[in-house]
């Protein structure tokens, strides 16, 4: 599905920093003086291909590029994100990570959608993506579209906050060989194999990656005893001929972390084992007509043996989209998509269950959205999703967006939404027993019950947003929002009960989930980008976010009444990159991220460098150097994943990366 | 900068930094041979505009001349730049319309992101007209395209259909066509 949404969205304004003005001459090459032999003689610049993914996009729309992953000095795609300007990216200990977009930031961040190729990798289990669980060769990433906002039209249920999609590259653009070994001080080991090759008009590459991620630490400095490793095998075949393009991509993941789960039993196994694989293929046929057919099928299982539970999970996907010219003005596409998605928990000595413990969840949607060109100036768009789901019943899902260019360097859009986010398994089945508030007169413990009768989470927004091109080489790009959420979760107490245990009398408080806050958020995103010279780029970003609950006056969850997203009031993020002699890439980061208020997470500034120096015409060295501003800090309190937070420590890397 | 100055290694890396940026000043002469995609197309675009013919009426009296560019906003956005540094940039004028839109108004047009069967559509709709069509599809000029860029190892390269040319009323400057790989009409050819 990549291909085609892709042509949905796009990023102008880096396309833009293209503009030359001739008040501002940088010692650049002057394409109006220059000879056409010249011409013939100049060459692109690899970051000037940005601009090729471009589309006039009525949304918020950021792409990162292979030239931006290359020089994040990253090796998790959780960590890449921290690029994007209006992503919040919290690590909470090594293998767990906290991303959203736009307020309501957890371990399963439930309003953000993430797709790796189109392919859906949201758990409905938990309603978020298991990030520990994608593991990619980075290098294999052709772009990351990162749309802020609603997508649900386009995208599909629970692509309420944002939408990330990850895109690889074509199996024909990975030929050869490519070996890849770094080893650090927080992460003791990367290996990378790849191997590409074609057989007649089929492009294949396999690859292999094994990682080690070492321990953060705790706040007394000592060793938070979370290290983790994971091992991953994958292909990628491409195939094209006659308007027909066929791939198909396989992968298989093992990994093995103590992520530091706060609710296991006392003297349990604490090691957490995920073995997980999916298999896509995808068909896109051009039709004579112009028109495009894609279909999509996809498998994907996941088995994670955790110290609270067994996890399984095994998801069917087929999805269809068609893209149609009608008469001179509509530009149509249209879809449906039916998924089968089984999971079951199995809870162990430890204090959750799900009651059943598995459930088989049956989704099929269908979209149709038309781009109608009133002018060339003027383009509005609308649509809709209908989607049903076994659990939460029938939803609605409209998007009405307009798009007006007054000039080549002027874009302005606004578009209004409504989108829903389904009720997880969790939030409709669990049964959990965790200990009960201080400060009672006996020990209390608190019964936790999920409710079936939960109907979805529902956002209405009203986004607008402004991008130009500023002198001859710079961008900026503002967006600010308005959303209102309802029927947002909230955990209600009941009457407690006397029990009698073996140590005496207790209190049993029943807390059951229910839908009574409400919310409303705001913030405005600014990011911008400036090339003053081939060699050198500057680019930055603020994003501000403030959420204001309302709870209905019969809850009783005081926690709802105060609830601030887990999203700070502020972030933002200077980046620095020079292209030095002799082929060296400099890059410095510096990410000023605002306190977590509710979570009592100070604010904290982290400063990245990375320097890569090509060795031979095969082999470059890079030297990476992350949080290098601090000895250790935190980013995020797990105490609602139930997940112990830990610091990320300052640590340094070096990579070998060779191409043959 | 007041993170930066709080903190000793940032410094260091910043006045990094700021040295390396003072050395690729120094550096340009080479280093300015790499300019971004969009900048270098539209000059390619501006310089096809620069070596061709139109017929008398073409454009009509007290009409600017038309680039239409289908499908790259980046691309139009570095040819009006490119344009509005030259003399006499009220007489041209840089437009982006959809491949359905009014083609025949244009005098060159630039069109990206084709498949095959838009590829056809554009060559088909402005057969006979005195249009300059340029596209970087594979076999665009050999199926009746008069410019195909042909980008190779971050260099561009260009093919041109004379015959095609011919029946869109085109002249060509010998200059074009010396530097051109010259293809003719393929077997698929929308003549």
């Amino acid at each position: 599905m990549g291909m085609l949404r892709g042509t949905r969205i796009g990023a102008l304004l880096a396309a833009l920093a293209v503009a030359a003005d001739a008040a501002a001459q940088a010692p650049t090459v002057d394409l109006g003086k220059v000879t056409l032999e010249e011409l013939m003689n100049l060459r692109v610049t690899v970051a000037g291909r940005r601009d090729q993914i471009v589309a006039d996009a009525p949304a918020a729309v950021y792409v990162l590029t292979r030239e931006d992953i290359r020089r994040s000095g990253a090796t998790t795609i959780p960590e890449v994100l921290r690029l994007v300007p209006g992503v919040q990216v919290a690590r909470i200990n090594a293998s767990k990570w906290a991303v959203s977009v736009r307020g309501f930031n957890g371990l399963f961040s439930n309003k953000l959608l993430v797709l790796v190729d189109g392919r859906s990798v949201y758990s409905h289990l938990f309603s978020g993506a298991l990030w520990d669980g994608e593991d990619l060769v980075l290098d294999d990433v052709a772009r990351i579209e990162v749309i802020r906002g609603p997508g649900a039209v386009n995208w599909g249920a629970n692509a309420v906050n944002g939408v990330i999609n990850i895109v690889t590259r074509s199996a024909a653009d990975t030929q050869g060989t490519f070996v890849r070994a770094a080893t650090g001080t927080f992460e003791p080991g990367v290996l990378v194999l790849r191997h590409g090759a074609t057989a007649g008009r089929t492009a294949y590459r396999l690859y292999g990656r094994w990682s080690g991620q070492g321990a953060t630490s705790l706040t007394d400095g000592s060793a938070a005893g979370d290290q983790w490793q994971r091992a991953t095998v994958g292909m990628r075949l491409d195939r094209a001929a006659g308007g027909h393009a066929f791939t198909l991509t396989a992968n298989a993941t093992h990994g093995s972390a103590d992520a530091l789960w706060l609710t296991g039993a006392p003297g349990s196994n604490r090691v957490s084992t995920m073995n997980r694989g999916a298999i896509v293929a995808r068909w896109t046929v051009d039709r004579a007509s112009g028109a495009q057919l894609q279909m999509q099928t996809s498998l994907d299982g996941d088995v994670r043996d955790e110290p609270v539970g067994l996890y399984r999970r095994q998801m069917a996907e087929v999805d269809v989209q068609y893209h149609v010219r009608i008469a001179a003005r509509h530009d149509v596409v249209l879809g449906g998509s039916v998924r089968v998605d089984h999971e079951r928990f199995d809870g162990r000595d430890g204090p959750f269950a799900l009651t059943p413990p598995s459930a088989t969840d049956r989704l099929g949607s269908t979209f149709v959205q038309d781009e109608i060109t009133v002018t060339p100036r003027l383009v509005v768009t609308g649509g809709a999703r209908i989607e049903h789901d076994h659990f939460a019943g029938w939803g609605l899902q409209p998007t009405a967006r307009v798009m007006f260019t007054p000039g080549a360097r002027h874009h302005v859009w606004a578009a209004t939404s409504r989108a829903l986010r389904t009720p997880s398994l969790q939030d409709l089945n669990l049964r959990a027993t965790l200990p009960g508030p201080d400060g009672l007169p006996l020990p209390a413990s608190t019964e936790l019950s999920g409710d079936p009768a939960l109907s979805p989470e529902t956002l209405s927004d009203v986004e607008a947003g402004y991008r130009v091109a500023v002198g001859r080489a710079a961008t900026v790009s503002a967006t600010a929002f308005v959303a209102h959420y309802t029927k947002l979760r909230t955990q209600e107490p009941g009457e407690p009960t006397l029990s009698f245990g073996a140590a005496g009398p207790y209190l049993v408080i029943p807390v059951s989930f229910d839908d009574l806050a409400a919310a409303r958020t705001r913030g405005v995103e600014f990011n911008a980008e400036w090339r003053p010279a081939p060699v050198l780029r500057v680019d930055g970003s603020l994003t501000t976010f403030a959420l204001t609950p309302s709870v209905a006056p019969e809850s009783r969850d005081a926690a709802a009444a105060v609830f601030d997203g887990d999203t700070p009031a502020r972030q933002a993020n200077l980046h620095v990159a020079g292209d030095l002699p002799r082929g060296i890439l400099a890059d410095a980061r510096v990410f000023y991220v605002g306190a977590l208020r509710n979570a009592a997470v100070p604010a904290y500034t982290r400063l990245d460098a990375r320097f890569e120096v090509p060795l031979t015409r095969a082999l470059s060295l890079a030297v990476i150097g992350q949080n290098l501003s601090s000895p250790g800090h935190a980013e995020f309190d797990g105490i609602s994943a139930q997940v112990q937070a830990t610091r990320v420590p300052r640590s340094g890397r070096l990579m070998l990366s060779w191409r043959f | 900068m007041a993170i930066l100055r709080a903190m000793p290694l940032a410094r260091a890396v910043g006045c990094c930094l700021a040295a390396a940026s003072l050395l690729t000043g120094l550096d340009g002469a080479i280093t300015a041979q790499e300019v971004g995609a969009a900048e270098l197309k539209a000059a390619f675009l501006s310089n096809f505009a620069k070596f061709t013919e139109w017929p008398a009426a073409t454009p009509a009296v007290g009409q600017p001349f038309q680039f239409c560019v289908i499908g790259d906003g980046s691309v139009a956005v570095a040819l009006e730049q490119a344009l509005s540094r030259q003399p006499a940039r009220d007489t041209r004028k840089v437009t982006l319309i959809k491949l359905d839109g009014p083609l025949g108004r244009c005098q060159l047009v630039y069109a990206a992101g084709l498949d095959s069967r838009q590829m056809a559509q554009l060559i088909a709709s402005v057969r006979g007209q005195p249009v300059f069509t340029v596209a970087e599809n594979a076999h665009f000029a050999e199926a009746g395209g008069v410019a195909q860029l042909i980008e190779e190892g971050g260099r561009f390269r260009f093919a041109i259909n004379a015959d095609a040319a011919q029946r869109n009323h085109l002249s060509l400057h010998a200059r074009l066509l010396s530097l051109a790989k010259l293809v003719k009409d393929g077997p698929d050819a929308t003549r």
